[in-house]
């Protein structure tokens, strides 16, 4: 599992930045846009329309956190925070732009199962009634790693609802903790879990798609 | 108190992925907490069958103790000593639980009067012979000739072999069938490798 | 599964629960029922083996970009401001 501070290990770290920063420290604020920046892009872009958009949306985002900074009461972690204001603006300016929701995402049947129902045995089966039907092929490590297959694991994060770009970026990207984004995102942790996962069986069955391709042996 | 762990080579927890520290010489490794709330788990000697991996070892448990589902919770714990028959004695452990499921088929293909079948099951030394001869017939026979075809085929995996065997058993007598096989198999590894209860 | 016994967890539940498994999120007792549904299904195993190493290849996507120049000059200029340097 990613590992993640412990929230209160977070805020406590955070202290002094929020100070430096208050204090004018132009070298706090570069490292935290240095740390923050990129992936703050990448999360603005699963709202809106364009790349130009999602730095528009950020830069925004960082005038908040200046004008927001003295005020900042340190209840949730700084970059949760941060994400927070940056996921409030995204979604107005995607409702701004009246960005084109495809039509596919509205017919994303919501108790999509993890895996499709046929990789397993029927309930009429006398004795493995909804077991693998076949095992699933173990994936090789060295391979899931390779600059190809991560190239998929990211267009399959790209295509997926926004709620599940949202948390997988967080949680299994940057390695957030499930209190963090449920704080960043504004979602309880059940639903922070639902979307966790239905956005992780996606994203898996993209890679099977593409591991499971090459010639066997 | 004495109990039992089956971990992942290495003595590695095979859920959690932690590792346990083994011990150097004769004396018993240092003792691993349980990760907050949590507790760490070993088997008493019935549990056994449920837990089944690759390493086994004799573990002490620090209080609080208490039983949770086919297992011990304790607050710490730390390796005793391996096992060493274990995992040498796996294909013999997987053998037995599959001879008792061919017993199960034999005496219940005589119950439903398929006499030649039933003497065919009995007979075949071949296991894989077995194996094939029994799927062929499953379909068309009790259940528990089914579940022979797939303790042999899931032999490779004992934890398994061991649980179709206790359904097999469950398929003939219920609750008390799948008691018995789990008994006959917790009898077999305390037999096998000479595992002591502890007081 | 067998139908003498009650309903053991099957793969089609398991699969659903391993988020939940991975996050802690289930009680001890749907933990264990998981936990011994693995022991008696490679399947499931090398499902969760392949969450697992799916979750590992995703966090190294998180490749720390530098902002572009132009922008760290535009957020510098913004930073004082604010604070009336």
């Amino acid at each position: 599992m990613p590992a993640a501070a412990p929230d209160l290990q977070a805020h406590l770290h955070d202290l002094p930045l929020v100070e430096a920063l208050r204090a004018g420290d132009e070298r706090a604020f570069l490292g935290l846009v240095g740390r923050l920046h990129a992936g703050m892009v990448r999360f603005a872009r699963g709202f809106v329309n364009t790349d130009a958009a999602a730095e528009d949306v950020v830069q925004d985002t960082w005038a908040a956190v200046l004008e927001g900074i003295d005020g900042f009461e340190g209840r949730s972690a700084l970059r949760s925070w941060i994400f927070g204001i940056l996921a409030n603006l995204a979604r107005t300016r995607a409702t701004r732009d009246q960005r084109a929701v495809p039509l596919s995402a509205l017919q994303r049947d919501e108790c999509e199962p993890a895996v499709d129902p046929s990789d397993f045995l029927p309930a009429s089966h006398p004795r493995w009634g909804g077991h693998w039907a076949k095992y699933p092929e173990a994936w090789p490590e060295a391979q899931l790693l390779s600059q190809e297959t991560l190239a998929h694991v990211w267009a399959a994060i790209d295509r997926l609802p926004q709620g599940q770009r949202a948390v997988i970026q967080l949680r299994d990207v940057e390695g957030w903790s499930s209190e963090e984004v449920r704080k960043a995102l504004s979602v309880s942790e059940v639903n922070q879990r639902v979307l966790l996962h239905r956005a992780r069986s996606r994203v898996r069955r993209e890679i099977a798609r593409h591991v499971e391709r090459r010639p066997k042996p | 108190m004495m109990a039992w762990k089956f971990l992942a080579p290495g003595a590695i927890a095979p859920f959690t992925g932690a590792r346990w520290p083994v011990p150097c010489g004769p004396d018993a490794g240092p003792w691993l907490q349980g990760r907050s709330g949590e507790g760490v788990h070993a088997c008493a000697l019935g549990d056994l069958p449920y837990w089944i991996d690759d390493e086994l070892w004799e573990v002490e448990l620090d209080a609080p103790i208490f039983r949770a589902a086919h297992q011990l919770v304790a607050a710490r714990g730390r390796l005793v000593a391996r096992i060493d028959a274990w995992p040498a004695a796996q294909r013999e452990f997987t053998g037995a639980c599959i001879e008792r499921t061919r017993r199960r088929a034999v005496d219940a293909l005589a119950a439903a009067g398929r006499d030649p079948e039933a003497d065919q099951v009995r007979a075949e030394r071949d296991l894989d012979a077995l194996r094939d001869f029994a799927e062929r017939i499953a379909a068309s026979g009790p259940f528990v000739v089914g579940y022979l075809f797939d303790a042999i085929r899931r032999r490779p995996f004992p934890g398994l072999c061991a649980y179709i065997a206790a359904n097999a058993a469950a398929a003939i007598d219920g609750q008390r069938g799948h008691d018995e096989e789990r008994a006959a198999q917790v009898a077999w590894l305390a037999d096998g490798l000479k595992l002591r209860q502890s007081p | 599964m067998s139908r003498a016994l009650p309903a053991d967890l099957d793969c089609v539940v398991a699969v659903e629960q391993v988020t939940d498994y991975l996050e802690g999120a289930l009680p001890l007792h749907a933990r264990t029922e998981f936990e011994q549904h693995l022991v008696t299904c490679p399947g499931c195993v090398i499902y969760l083996r392949q969450i697992q190493a799916q979750i590992a290849a995703s966090a190294s996507l998180a490749a720390e970009r530098p902002a572009p120049e132009e922008v760290k000059r535009k957020l510098l200029a913004m930073f004082r401001a604010s604070r009336g340097i």
